[in-house]
């Protein structure tokens, strides 16, 4: 071989090794629902997470490293989710972002795990997506639905309402934990007497009729009714009561937002709910109306519901965790969330303990529907934690 | 009080379960085929009521015209999808077992659940159909829901129309011979290919109004919407009597009423287990008759 070839080949190869090594990127994994029911309730969370990507890297990376993504569909299906999660954690992804639902995305959090890789659920709010029902690398970026029932029963106690009945919907854990921390926070605030009734219904029972007699043969009509549900049996519920004559207040959690649904029971007064922010243009916190103008510039087309930031706030606060602790191996990253306290990201406090890697207070905002359209009214924290009792009953 | 509004609740319930079940036993009785796409039959029938999309908010179609209309063209539309499913997926199935046609109609159901979640996406569709009907009659201090005398009104008179169908009509006793002997009823010249196509329309028009009473009730449309319908109806046409029409409407009615008695009179804690009581109430029905209420001569097992 000529002999300027070997220095030249040895620069060449320089050139590929040396710039290689300091931009390598930092891989973070996305093992969600693309298709099947899930896909609807991942999209938008994941979209907004892109969307923090993008923003980081704008801003030179993290660590000065660029992050990249990689996608695997967990089709709504356990087996295609633990799939997912092994398949990204082999493209070296050190943080694995799986859906927002612990029975749907543990399989992939799971896959994580067992590689020692940081799992965080977009917004699972079952605190068993967490160090207890997965590992200790795992993490809801979201909180527990036993503390979004306290924050409803402290609010419900604020209007002045005396009496409530429970209306459950037996259908997923979620509305369990959320009809289980309200109806005891509303008894600790308003006094045992004060939940008059408690009634229970399956989301794809075809009628509710039997529930709304019960209801309606109370001596008093209830000052407002907690739904713990989630659409299509939420909406259908609501039209059922509404059109048998009952006009007490319906209060029920974030799994009733968006107004897509308000199609179904036109003209709906007096139904109160708490959502992540306000998507209808008149949110309080100027950083998240911000956030959302954002979202909907660059995908051109609204959420449907609140839920989508959560992606962002994830993508967020892994970063710092990244920068604070100067590398993504994931336990020193792990180490650094674990010290999170009442860490400020996109403006909601999050707190983790290494026995705690769900939110037990976040922020709140009640919203109401009154003559078929949304309005926000308040921000509200819960000033009570759910016991362990509560948030893990088994 | 109470119990005669529990009474009406019961009634209505039943009515529509017991639709279902007619449908499903139309088809049982002269195919032996438990068509468990029923279901999404009354699915679909609810989607055409709206523009096919998969954005969030719901815009009108069918459901915009004036009811006459939009009834005779849902009634349309799930016939000839019943129709099509008989002719594209059944017929070439006919001389399989019994076994083989129910993973078959496992199939055909599970095709055409996702063939609207494809179209749809998985999040629910909300409408306001006849908002009226939704309105209460307070009749000495009940409260009966205008719908709950449609649906009872709808299904007895539907009910009529089908007896008289059945019995005086050339194609009604050919359907009742091909349901109690199909070999023979082809020997004697009864043609199978119509006698079925006509049982599928029958029970395309009766999916199609459970689905606009369903759609009416509830105003929420999810691609899952026919499984807890099928699944009754099912649990109805054997209880009542496979391969018998009043049976299907006896099993229907008892279904219905049973589970709301349940939700009325369990206590709190076993409230919950609701669907868990109506089974164990199927399970004594059964044990008491094995062949359901109302034994069909054809399917009894002969020593």
């Amino acid at each position: 071989m000529p002999k300027f070839l070997v220095p030249t080949a040895a620069l060449a190869a320089g050139m590929f090794v040396g710039p290689a090594l300091a931009e390598e990127p930092i891989i973070i994994g996305f093992a969600t629902a693309q298709s099947g029911w899930m896909a609807a309730y991942d999209e938008q969370p994941v979209l907004a997470a892109q969307l923090a990507i993008a923003d980081i890297n704008a801003k030179g990376g993290l660590l000065g490293r660029p992050i990249e993504f990689v996608m695997a569909d967990t089709k709504t299906d356990r087996a295609q989710g633990a799939k997912a999660g092994k398949e990204v954690v082999d493209k070296g992804a050190s943080l694995v972002v799986v859906s927002c639902d612990y029975d749907m995305g543990s399989p992939a959090a799971f896959a994580a795990e067992q590689a020692g890789v940081i799992s965080i659920s977009l917004c699972a709010n079952d605190p068993k997506m967490g160090v207890q029902g997965v590992g200790p690398h795992s993490f809801s970026w979201s909180f527990a639905a036993q503390s979004g029932g306290y924050a409803l029963a402290e609010w419900a106690h604020q209007q002045g309402w005396k009496t409530a009945y429970s209306l459950l919907d037996t259908t997923i854990e979620f509305d369990k934990s959320t009809c289980a921390g309200f109806n005891s926070r509303w008894k600790e605030l308003a006094g045992e007497a004060a939940l008059i009734g408690e009634d229970t219904w399956k989301n794809d029972d075809p009628s509710i009729s039997a529930q709304i007699t019960r209801i309606q043969s109370l001596p008093e009509a209830p000052d407002v009714i907690m739904l713990c549900t989630y659409n299509p049996g939420g909406a259908s519920a609501i039209k059922q009561l509404r059109a048998a004559g009952i006009e007490s207040a319906l209060l029920s959690s974030q799994a009733m937002d968006g107004d897509y649904w308000l199609q179904a029971v036109p003209d709906l007064s007096g139904f109160y709910y708490n959502g992540y922010m306000s998507i209808f243009g008149d949110e309080p916190d100027a950083e998240r109306q911000a956030l959302l103008d954002r979202y909907v510039a660059t995908y051109d087309k609204a959420p449907t519901t609140s839920n989508f930031i959560t992606g962002y706030a994830l993508i967020d606060g892994y970063a710092k965790a990244v920068e604070r602790a100067g590398t993504d191996d994931p336990d020193a990253v792990l180490a650094e969330l674990n010290k999170f306290k009442d860490e400020s990201v996109i403006g909601i406090p999050f707190t983790f303990t290494p026995e705690m890697h769900i939110q037990l207070k976040w922020p709140l905002l009640m919203l109401k529907v009154e003559n078929g359209k949304h309005e926000a009214i308040e921000y509200i924290t819960s000033t009570a934690e759910p016991p362990m009792g509560l948030l893990f009953p088994n | 009080m109470y119990a005669v509004q529990i009474a009406v609740d019961a009634i209505s319930l039943g009515s529509l379960y017991a639709l279902v079940a007619l449908g499903i036993g139309l088809i049982f009785g002269i195919m032996r085929l438990i068509n468990f796409a029923h279901g999404d039959f009354i699915a679909l029938g609810a989607y055409a009521l709206i523009v096919p999309s998969a954005s969030a908010t719901t815009t009108l179609f069918v459901g915009s015209w004036p009811w006459p209309l939009m009834v005779a063209t849902v009634i349309l539309f799930v016939m000839l999808v019943a129709l099509v499913t008989e002719r594209a997926a059944f017929r070439p199935m006919r001389h399989a077992r019994p076994a083989t046609l129910l993973i078959g109609s496992f199939a055909v159901s599970f095709f055409l659940q996702h063939v609207v979640l494809s179209v749809y996406s998985s999040r629910p569709k909300a409408l306001s159909i006849a908002p009226g009907l939704s309105e209460p009659l307070i009749v000495g201090g009940i409260r009966i829901l205008k719908l709950d005398l449609v649906v009872i009104a709808v299904t007895i008179s539907l009910l009529i129309v089908l007896a008289v169908f059945l019995k005086r009509t050339s194609y009604g006793i050919w359907m009742r011979a091909a349901a109690e002997d199909f070999r023979m009823a082809r020997v004697l010249g009864v043609r199978a290919n119509t006698v079925i196509a006509i049982a599928f329309a029958i029970s395309g028009l009766l999916a199609a109004i459970v689905s606009i009473f369903v759609v009416i009730k509830g105003g929420l449309l999810s691609y899952r919407m026919g499984v807890p319908l099928v699944l009754m109806g099912f649990v109805a046409t054997v209880i009542g009597g496979m391969g018998s029409l009043v049976g299907a409407v006896i099993g229907g009615y008892t279904v219905g009423m049973v589970s709301v008695a349940l939700q009325a009179v369990l206590p709190t804690g076993l409230r919950d287990g609701r669907d868990a009581f109506v089974f164990i109430a199927v399970i004594l029905i059964l044990l008491w008759r094995p062949g359901g209420i109302v034994q069909v001569a054809a399917l009894k097992e002969r020593v």
